[in-house]
């Protein structure tokens, strides 16, 4: 029993002349004392080897601390261009124009993005209703590449249009229908003839895993 | 008469620097803090040049290696700059800081452990459990009156080194910040996410285990003279 209070003793002492040592106490009970002294300075020793230790380390081991923040910079761009603005910003103004894609690309990776079925929806919604106002009937694809869409008999939308124009005189000369594949699903584009002479090109995407139908 | 001149070396290293550099108009840490949040690239490198050698030190304290310490310093950063929105500003921002790279390195020791299929956790604990307390719990002198002269020999600084890499991964890491970087036992406890008590009692044992490892490699070496 007696040994153990004696050791409890030392433990706090022990603790107390740390504390002392690291500054985190006044001068305790004990630390005037030879034993005292000679447990502090152990522990600044002690300190001082880890230090030194540490300090030979690094001048040994002589990193590449210049070459540290570019690696960071480009790692951080990689990685999470979408959680940090400034790197991101930084790395697109050093992005070479060689690198971006063309406007499907974009326009398919912009898609990638934002669409959903809400979007995709209206979009296809939009474009049915402008055709349907257009040209009142299926187009007749014309054209290498093109390719007759078939879908769904969609609703007469003849009460929708504006009474002083007349969607059939434009239907006269059919719309140029190009099926395109595009980054993540296809699209169609459909070249309306103006009155003038002009046209009017009706672009309609839809992804792979869209169950949106083709408005035409 | 004994004069205790034990300094924050955190705080020596901040004043110096400012004297050197004239950085008393540089920014503090909060503001440029505040910058990086909102978007500023240029703050955040300011912090990543106040805190990148340091947080070397500190990496290659617990992991030995320097190319492991550098890769621990790269994703510390990463990882700072992912989630720096998510800094309150409660902490300063080097204990947050540290408290990531303290993660990355025990991390990195654990993964290179389970490779290794070593735990050397186990076998400190049993030790530690198995160690009677000398002479109060605390270090006799060990590296002799003069520690800077002696350390000069590769041999004990290597011997420092295996000694650091013995101890537990909490144990190494309270000692390194407490002796590399001179952080208080407040702000340890803050960076180690535990009270200021275990952090004290980590520290007690680290350094008397160090103690038991340096006067086994000293009595060696007085055998070996003799």
């Amino acid at each position: 029993m007696a040994d153990h209070d004696t050791k409890d003793h030392d433990d706090l002492s022990a603790l107390a002349l740390m504390q002392y040592a690291d500054g985190e106490l006044d001068e305790p009970e004990g630390a005037a004392t030879e034993a005292g002294r000679e447990q502090v300075l152990a522990i600044a020793e002690l300190g001082d080897g880890v230090r030194h230790y540490v300090d030979a380390a690094i001048a040994e081991g002589a990193p590449d601390f210049s070459a540290l923040w570019a690696t960071v910079s480009r790692r951080i761009a990689a990685n999470g261009v979408a959680h940090h603005e400034p790197v991101a910003k930084e790395v697109a103004r050093e992005a070479p124009a060689s690198s971006r894609g063309g406007f499907f690309a974009e326009l398919g990776a912009w898609l990638d993005r934002y669409r959903g079925h809400f979007v995709t929806g209206a979009i296809a919604a939009g474009a049915a209703a402008a055709l349907m106002v257009a040209i009142g009937g299926p187009p007749t694809p014309s054209g290498q590449d093109t390719a007759v869409a078939t879908g769904p008999a969609l609703p007469d939308l003849g009460s929708l249009t504006d009474p002083g124009t007349s969607p059939m005189a434009l239907a006269s000369t059919p719309p140029e229908v190009e099926q395109l594949e595009v980054y993540g699903g296809s699209g169609m584009v459909l070249t309306l003839p103006d009155e003038d002479g002009g046209g009017t090109a009706v672009i309609w995407l839809s992804g792979d895993d869209d169950a949106t139908e083709s408005p035409i | 008469m004994l004069y205790l001149v034990r300094v924050n070396k955190r705080a020596e290293i901040a004043s110096i620097s400012q004297h050197e550099t004239g950085a008393d108009k540089q920014p503090d840490d909060r503001e440029l803090v505040t910058r990086a949040q909102d978007g500023d690239s240029a703050a955040f490198r300011a912090l990543f040049e106040r805190y990148h050698r340091r947080a070397f030190g500190l990496a290659l304290g617990m992991v030995k290696n320097p190319d492991d310490a550098l890769d621990i310093v790269q994703d510390a950063f990463i990882k700072a700059h992912r989630h720096l929105s998510k800094f309150a500003g409660s902490s300063s921002f080097y204990t947050w800081f540290y408290r990531i790279v303290m993660n990355l390195s025990i991390d990195h020791i654990r993964k290179a452990r389970r490779k290794s299929r070593m735990d050397f956790d186990d076998a400190l604990a049993r030790a530690e459990a198995d160690a009677p307390a000398s002479h109060g719990g605390l270090l006799p002198r060990i590296l002799g009156q003069n520690p800077k002269k002696a350390l000069v020999r590769k041999e004990i600084r290597e011997h420092i080194g295996a000694a650091l890499a013995s101890l537990s991964d909490n144990h190494r890491a309270v000692l390194v910040m407490r002796e590399v970087e001179g952080l208080s036992y407040e702000e340890m406890a803050v960076v180690m996410e535990c009270s200021k008590g275990t952090i004290m009692s980590r520290l007690f044992h680290a350094r008397k285990n160090m103690q038991k490892q340096l006067l086994a490699y000293m009595e060696g070496q007085r055998d070996f003279e003799a």
